[in-house]
Order: C-alpha cells, then sequence, then structure tokens
C-alpha cells in the first residue's frame, strides 16, 4: 500500500464512509425516468388539444377575420397549447439529460424525438376522446382559459355583418323552420333555416350551441346556409355531471318532431 | 502484512472486479487508488494547474467521492472513464471557483506527446520545425477551455472518442466536432504566433 492509499482508506474506516445504498440510484434514476414519461404524457395531451382545435373548424372561416391574425384571439389557444407543448418536450429534455445514458445523444435528436413522440402520442389520444375532456377540463378549472375560448369564439363567430352568428338555441319553430339564438352578449335572433345542411341531427336541440354561417337580414334576423357543431363549445348538456336517463329525456322533449307534437296536442285541447 | 500480500493476489483482476470486491470489502479500495493515483494526479494538473497541495486535496476528494458512489458506477462504462468523469467534475467545481483560467501544466516527457499533437495538425511540416513542449502547453493555454480539455484527453491522457465521451458526458458526435474545432484554434493560434516570431527579423 501505498502512503497515499493508506491514508485514503484510513479516512474511510475513520469516518465510517460507506458507499451509497444501490436504491438511493435507483431511486434517483427512477424520478427521472418517471418526470420525462410524465412530461411526454403531458406533451402528447398539449398535442391532441391542438388537433381538437384546429379540427374545430374555425380555421376554414378564419378568412372572415378583420385585422391581424396572429395577434387574433382566435390563433391564442393554439399558440397557448404550443407552449405547452414546447414547455413539457424541455421538460423532457433535461429530464432525459439526467438519466445515466442522456449524455449520449444530441440535443436536436433528443427534441426531434420528443416532438415526433408528442405527435404520435398526441393523435391517438385524440383518437380516444382525451383532448375533449382534457379542454373541457381546463375551461371548468381555469378561468383565463375559459375566457380565452369566450373571446377567441366571439371574435369569429359574433360577426353577424360578416356571415357569422354563434348562440344557443332557446326556441325551435319547425312550422315556420325557425330558430332563435341567444348570443353572448344576451341577443336574441331568428334565424332561418330552411333547406340548412345541419351538421349534425342532434344539434337542433334547445341548449344547444351551434355556430351559423349565412347572412344578416334584419335588425335581429339571420338567415342560415350552413350550422354547424360547435366542438370547443360547453352548452346545457355539458355543464355538471348530469345523470344521463334525466338528459336523454329532456333532450327527447325537445325534438322537432315532438315539439309538433306538442303543439298539435296543446290545439287539441 | 499479511494483509497486504493478500491484495496483491487481486492485483491482477480487472478494476470492474476491483470494485464489487471493493463493496465487500473496502480494502480492496487500495488496489483502485494504487492503479489511478498517478494517471488522476497527472490529469488534475494538467487541466487545473493548481498547486500540488491543492491537486493532492482534489485527488482525495475524488477517490472518497468515487467510494460514496460506487454502487452508481454503470458496468457499461469503462471504470478509468468513470474516475476522470468524476476528477473532471471535481476540478470543475474546485478550481474553477478560485482561478478564474486554469492553466495548463505539463510533465517532463509531455514535450514528446504534444508534439504528437502538432504532427497531427500538419503544424509541424508547415513550419518545418519542431514545436517544444513549454511551446505547445503555451498554446494550449490559450484555447478556449472546452478545446483545451479534450486535446489533454486526446493527445496527453490518450483517450478515444468514446472515453471522452464518457468522462465529459458529452455525445459523441460533440466530442469529434469539438476535437476538429480545438486543432483549427491550436493551428490558428501557432501559425499566428509563427507570424509574430518572424515579423522582428523581416
Amino acid at each position: 500500500m501505498t502512503k497515499f492509499s493508506e491514508s485514503i482508506i484510513g479516512k474511510i474506516k475513520c469516518e465510517h464512509i460507506a458507499p451509497v445504498p444501490r436504491w438511493h440510484f435507483l431511486l434517483k434514476g427512477g424520478v427521472f425516468w418517471t418526470l420525462f414519461g410524465f412530461s411526454m404524457i403531458l406533451g402528447s395531451l398539449s398535442f391532441s388539444v391542438i388537433v381538437h382545435i384546429v379540427r374545430s373548424g374555425d380555421f376554414g372561416v378564419c378568412d372572415h377575420l378583420q385585422g391581424n391574425l396572429i395577434t387574433s384571439a382566435v390563433m391564442l389557444l393554439p399558440y397557448f397549447w404550443l407552449v405547452f407543448l414546447t414547455l413539457f418536450i424541455i421538460v423532457a429534455y433535461i429530464n432525459w439529460k439526467c438519466t445515466k445514458n442522456g449524455y449520449r445523444f444530441r440535443r436536436r435528436w433528443i427534441i426531434l424525438v420528443g416532438i415526433l413522440l408528442s405527435i404520435i402520442f398526441g393523435i391517438i389520444f385524440y383518437a380516444i376522446g382525451m383532448a375533449t375532456k382534457v379542454d373541457n377540463l381546463m375551461t371548468k378549472t381555469i378561468p383565463l382559459y375559459d375566457i380565452s375560448k369566450h373571446n377567441a369564439r366571439k371574435e369569429l363567430w359574433l360577426q353577424p355583418e360578416s356571415g357569422l352568428l354563434i348562440g344557443k338555441i332557446i326556441e325551435i319553430d319547425e312550422v315556420e323552420e325557425k330558430i332563435v339564438l341567444k348570443d353572448e352578449e344576451g341577443r336574441e335572433w331568428i334565424v332561418a333555416d330552411r333547406a340548412v345542411g345541419w351538421e349534425d341531427d342532434d344539434l337542433e336541440r334547445k341548449g344547444k350551441i351551434i355556430k351559423v354561417v349565412g347572412k344578416k337580414i334584419g335588425e335581429s334576423e339571420f338567415e342560415a346556409n350552413e350550422i354547424r357543431r360547435c366542438n370547443d363549445c360547453q352548452d346545457d348538456e355539458d355543464m355538471g355531471e348530469v345523470d344521463e336517463e334525466l338528459a336523454k329525456k329532456e333532450a327527447s322533449k325537445n325534438t322537432h318532431r315532438n315539439i309538433i307534437i306538442d303543439e298539435e296536442d296543446s290545439r287539441e285541447e | 502484512m499479511e494483509k497486504e500480500k493478500e491484495l496483491n493476489i487481486y492485483a491482477e483482476k480487472t478494476d470492474e472486479q476491483l470494485v464489487a470486491l471493493t463493496l465487500k470489502d473496502e480494502n480492496f479500495y487500495a488496489i483502485l487508488i494504487e492503479r489511478y493515483e498517478e494517471k488522476l494526479t497527472r490529469y488534475i494538473l494538467r487541466i487545473s494547474g493548481g498547486s500540488k497541495e491543492d491537486v493532492e486535496d482534489t485527488l482525495q476528494d475524488v477517490f472518497i467521492s468515487a467510494y460514496k458512489n460506487l454502487n452508481d458506477f454503470d458496468p457499461d462504462l469503462k471504470f478509468s472513464s468513470w474516475i476522470y468523469r468524476i476528477a473532471h467534475n471535481k476540478v470543475i467545481s474546485h478550481f474553477r471557483k478560485i482561478t478564474a483560467r486554469p492553466k495548463t501544466v505539463t510533465y517532463e516527457g509531455d514535450g514528446q506527446l504534444l508534439n504528437i499533437l502538432a504532427s497531427d495538425l500538419d503544424i509541424a511540416r508547415d513550419l518545418e520545425r519542431k514545436y517544444t513542449g513549454e511551446e505547445v502547453r503555451s498554446i494550449l493555454e490559450e484555447l478556449d477551455e472546452k478545446y483545451r480539455e479534450v486535446l489533454v484527453l486526446k493527445f496527453l491522457e490518450e483517450k478515444d472518442y468514446k472515453e471522452i465521451s464518457d468522462i465529459l458526458e458529452k455525445p459523441m458526435g460533440t466530442v469529434a466536432t469539438l476535437i476538429n474545432r480545438a486543432k483549427k484554434q491550436f493551428k490558428e493560434k501557432s501559425l499566428r504566433r509563427e507570424a509574430q516570431t518572424l515579423k522582428p527579423r523581416t
């Protein structure tokens, strides 16, 4: 033994220095891997919400927007999720770098693979309906997010002069083929829906929020050319965990056929 | 004495086998210390340029830290890469705090190795002469820290790309890029130096 090695061994014995247990390092590695996985899942969910927003159909009518599209509230939501996606990819990158062999890969590859994985899992999450759930959860829990959504919707769809209208169905007149909509500002609109393609028959119910593409024909009158589902809107049925049976009953009351039957019954009485 | 004899029997074991033995009995650690004491002293001195006492303190810290973290040693790595990495990190935390710019110190015999570096760059051929160890050391000192480190590991410690990658915890591609840039910077500085020495003569 050399003098130096003797002094080191002496110090180890004297100060009772012991190797740190293996489980400590395994735990540390596990924490980094978990954080990495968690960031990847959140990043993928962010991407799935971007897909959900883009597929909401709002981007198809963006040319109706006045002003700068970049600074528009409509574009704010995808930006919001893009910031989330970027943030989670950075967190995933940092955690990956902290793993035992993380240093062996170049930054650009780690980030590229992170983005690719987020896209793949994001599409899967979107396909299984996670995006809508996340979007609704954010709307319910984060007031700022809810406000941004409202502003974006209002900016794009509350432009009757440009032929865009959004509102909740408060009345359905099947005979006259008209519906009454209440917009976010509380104004009521009589919308003629003759020969109009409804995106979904299920939309024609009281309490549903719909988007209308058409033209303004009077002070409070509108003629619809197309009626769309508002994918990212929370209408009456979505608010709270309503008993499903009750919701179905309520919904069936509002269908066209039932309204007509109700009207006929009341006339007979 | 008997303990020492017993240790000598184990002297032929590989580093990795000695790590496993050390985890059972700390006395085996002495063999690993003896294997790396001189190499690491040289390495720490080369990259830190600290005093003998500073280097000794750092070296002691390196071995104690390595012992504490023995369970974290990854058998996929060479033990030498792992302990050099610890030494590299200790030097950064010890010396970078007290000295703004560490100096490069060379040992006797480094001159020959430093000339390998110069010849690798074709500088010797360009200048039609051989560099002295002192000249190469002085140019190395002028280099950016990250470049100096890779050149020391490559040409003085004679580590391959994989080992340098494991020591500096950088991807192999980055190590290759750093070495190329380091060589380029070394060449530029040496040519500039040569031009300056020739000026007064003309």
